[in-house]
């Protein structure tokens, strides 16, 4: 059975189309038949994460009535397929969410999971794309605004009837000024189910086009998204370590062009 | 004002302090800062040098007549209360940015009306002090087990992970008691096993001097919060604080303080006599640090006392802390209901298709080419609200030029009436216009 997963905040810039992105690349590393779904049909990123702009078919022409959700599908980085929702305003106007419910029906038919990226807020965008999934992930970051939100998010899913994964910690500081894994826990009443550090290395990778998990396996936020997906279909997972090479053997290996 | 509106010190509803007591607080602290006040989409600000009030401003009001407005706002459980905190040299810079809201003598005067009755109700309201177990503790004859027991604590991790004694607050020492009493309520199979020479006091020295970091934080906490609520703050902010250098990770850290603390807890707990099963299942942990050999009776007193904040409290507390507020039921059902498109029950059907028809019908008659119409309403009240506009008008007779002209005029007019029907649409339904695009609207002219 098709898994249908939503990752929703609350608030909006806590990294959710990030995490959706390289979660559904590593899922697709682990064998599973994963679709990643744009429902932020209005400030889509995910295709920019995963370097697939200027897409002819997205969702925003499925759910204005113009295409069907089949040909909205395309094939994304590490196998993963991808629904973006395109960037162009023109057909926003048109959009029905109502008709992202019968697409779903049609994308869950040969699929084990279902990732879809939702809006940041409790617009009616935002709830359709809580509304259609089984299970939710909550990602937030260790501050109180976020929180704040991310509870709210948390409350209107459970009386949609979404069943909550678990909360995903994004950009951990290390900081004392920020909430604890236990606060946060303590305060959502929801397991953290990945602590995921800020790292500089996903905005390069963002800038690149490329998902984190495959320009830089090897980084500590990699390493958190792989094991969340092993977690989150019960693999078993081995972090990569990071190279221990030296600076003149990397060097000497640049030169040579061994890299 | 304009201030820099960076992270809070401190964020709470009106409800959840005494405002006059937070205004005492920032004086008697010499507070450099400003605190905001948000009720609805008004705002306010009081900026603050060295604890006193120099100016104010509440959305365009400013001075005694901001302060008046902040005072009512305060009246209202939902205004939002935010501390700022700044450097004493910007305080300047910002009394010159803000030179029109700086306030008078008049004004000290409404602020000392504010805070003089609200200091009255704080006296009561004052928590006795209280006793500490680890005092109680000392004060029996548990010299010599402690002593005993220096040497072997010395290889136990929380030693390692704690620093930083000699440093214990009443406050942190109270965390310690109240940690140690809900701990002891809870593993009642533990509770009968008796390890005699266990170091009890030390043990309790331990999680005191772990606790004992978090004091400046206790500065932080509003003066009308009782003791229970710092506790928990404490136990937060333990979680936060890290209290070693031996350890590279804090998150590691934090777990590792965690530990050190329920390890420290399991094994007084564990030094616990052994005790009748029910009285521990009853709940009345009172009576079991009773029958310790190193407690007396009035240790008893003590931690009955203290055992009032319960484990569950911890969220609220939480939330009180960082100003998150559960979502109301009636907000849930309120967006849920958005959602949905708001739900109409079939009595309001005949309601709205009345409304319409009328509304529909007098915008219509103010085309002056209209002598007359006819408007009806159906509403389908199915899987989504939908409907159908039929409107009838007898326009004016035209003229010989106009009917010349044809169908032009005819279509245009048409299309008026449409539109007019369509803002009447969207008008009546404010949250939900895009209902509009599910009404077909029909309109015949003769």
């Amino acid at each position: 059975m098709t898994r249908v997963i939503t990752v929703a905040s609350g608030k909006g810039g806590v990294g959710k189309t990030t995490i959706t992105a390289n979660l559904g690349v590593a899922l697709a590393t682990y064998g599973e038949e994963t679709i990643v779904l744009d429902a932020d049909v209005a400030m889509a990123n995910l295709e920019l994460i995963l370097g697939m702009e200027g897409k002819s078919v997205t969702l925003h022409d499925v759910l204005s009535g113009a295409a069907s959700i089949e040909d909205a599908i395309y094939e994304g980085p590490g196998g993963v397929k991808v629904v973006p929702a395109g960037i162009s305003l023109e057909g926003l106007r048109k959009v029905k969410m109502e008709r992202l419910e019968s697409a779903l029906e049609i994308l869950v038919e040969n699929t084990d999971i279902l990732l879809i990226d939702a809006p940041a807020g409790l617009e009616k965008d935002a709830l359709a794309a809580i509304a259609a999934a089984q299970e939710m992930i909550l990602v937030t970051t260790p501050e109180v605004p976020s929180i704040s939100d991310a509870l709210k998010t948390k409350i209107i899913a459970n009386k949609l009837g979404v069943e909550i994964i678990g909360v995903v910690i994004n950009r951990e500081q290390h900081d004392k000024t920020f909430l604890t894994i236990t606060e946060i826990e303590t305060i959502l009443e929801v397991p953290v189910i990945a602590v995921i550090p800020d790292d500089p290395e996903v905005s390069r990778a963002a800038a690149f086009g490329e998902p984190l998990i495959i320009k830089n396996p090897k980084s500590p936020t990699s390493n958190a998204i792989m094991q969340l997906g092993a977690d989150l279909i019960g693999e078993e997972y081995q972090p990569i370590e990071p190279d221990k090479k030296g600076v003149i053997s990397k060097l000497v290996e640049g030169l040579l062009g061994r890299r | 004002m304009e201030l820099p509106i960076t992270r809070p010190s401190m964020m709470c509803y009106a409800d959840e302090l005494k405002f006059p007591d937070l205004l005492n607080d920032l004086s008697s602290k010499k507070h450099n800062g400003f605190i905001r006040i948000t009720a609805g989409s008004e705002e306010g600000f009081i900026l603050f040098k060295e604890g006193k009030e120099i100016a104010a401003s509440y959305i365009r009001y400013s001075r005694v007549d901001a302060i008046e407005k902040i005072k009512s706002a305060i009246e209202d459980k939902t205004t939002l209360i935010e501390v700022f905190d700044v450097r004493s040299n910007q305080v300047d810079f910002f009394m010159d940015m803000n030179k029109p809201y700086i306030i008078g003598s008049d004004a000290y005067d409404l602020i000392d009306k504010f805070k003089k009755p609200e200091e009255k109700e704080v006296k009561p309201k004052a928590v006795p002090k209280p006793k500490h177990v680890s005092d109680a503790i000392k004060e029996s004859n548990s010299k010599p087990v402690a002593e005993k027991v220096k040497e072997q604590a010395v290889s136990k991790p929380q030693e390692n992970i704690v620093t930083s004694p000699n440093n214990t607050s009443n406050e942190s020492k109270s965390l310690t008691e109240t940690e140690t009493v809900k701990q002891t309520v809870n593993p009642s199979e533990k509770v009968k096993s008796v390890k005699e020479d266990v170091p009890e006091s030390k043990k309790i020295e331990t999680i005191k001097e772990t606790t004992a970091e978090n004091e400046s934080v206790a500065d932080k906490v509003p003066v009308t919060e009782s003791v229970s609520e710092k506790i928990a703050e404490n136990e937060s902010v333990a979680d936060k604080v890290p209290v070693t250098e031996s350890v590279s990770e804090k998150l590691a850290e934090n777990e590792s303080v965690n530990k050190t603390i329920s390890k420290s807890i399991t094994e007084i707990v564990e030094i616990e006599p052994e005790i009748d099963e029910s009285e521990v299942s009853n709940g009345e942990p009172s009576q079991n640090i009773s029958n310790s050999p190193v407690s007396s009776e009035k240790d008893t007193e003590l931690i009955s006392q203290e055992e009032s904040p319960k484990p569950s409290m911890d969220r609220s507390e939480l939330m009180k802390k960082y100003g998150i507020k559960d979502i109301q039921e009636e907000d849930v059902t309120n967006i849920l209901e958005s959602y949905k498109g708001g739900s109409v029950s079939d009595e309001d059907v005949e309601k709205i298709e009345l409304t319409l028809m009328n509304k529909i019908k007098k915008s219509t008659l103010s085309i002056p080419k209209i002598r007359g119409a006819e408007v009806m309403v159906f509403l389908d009240n199915g899987e989504r609200l939908t409907g159908k506009v039929n409107i009838i008008i007898e326009s004016e007779s035209q003229g010989f030029l106009s009917r010349i002209m044809g169908d032009s005029n005819k279509t245009n007019l048409e299309r008026q009436i449409i539109e007019i029907s369509q803002i009447e649409i969207r008008k009546s339904f404010r949250k939900y216009p895009e209902i509009v695009d599910f009404f077909n609207i029909n309109v015949e002219i003769s």
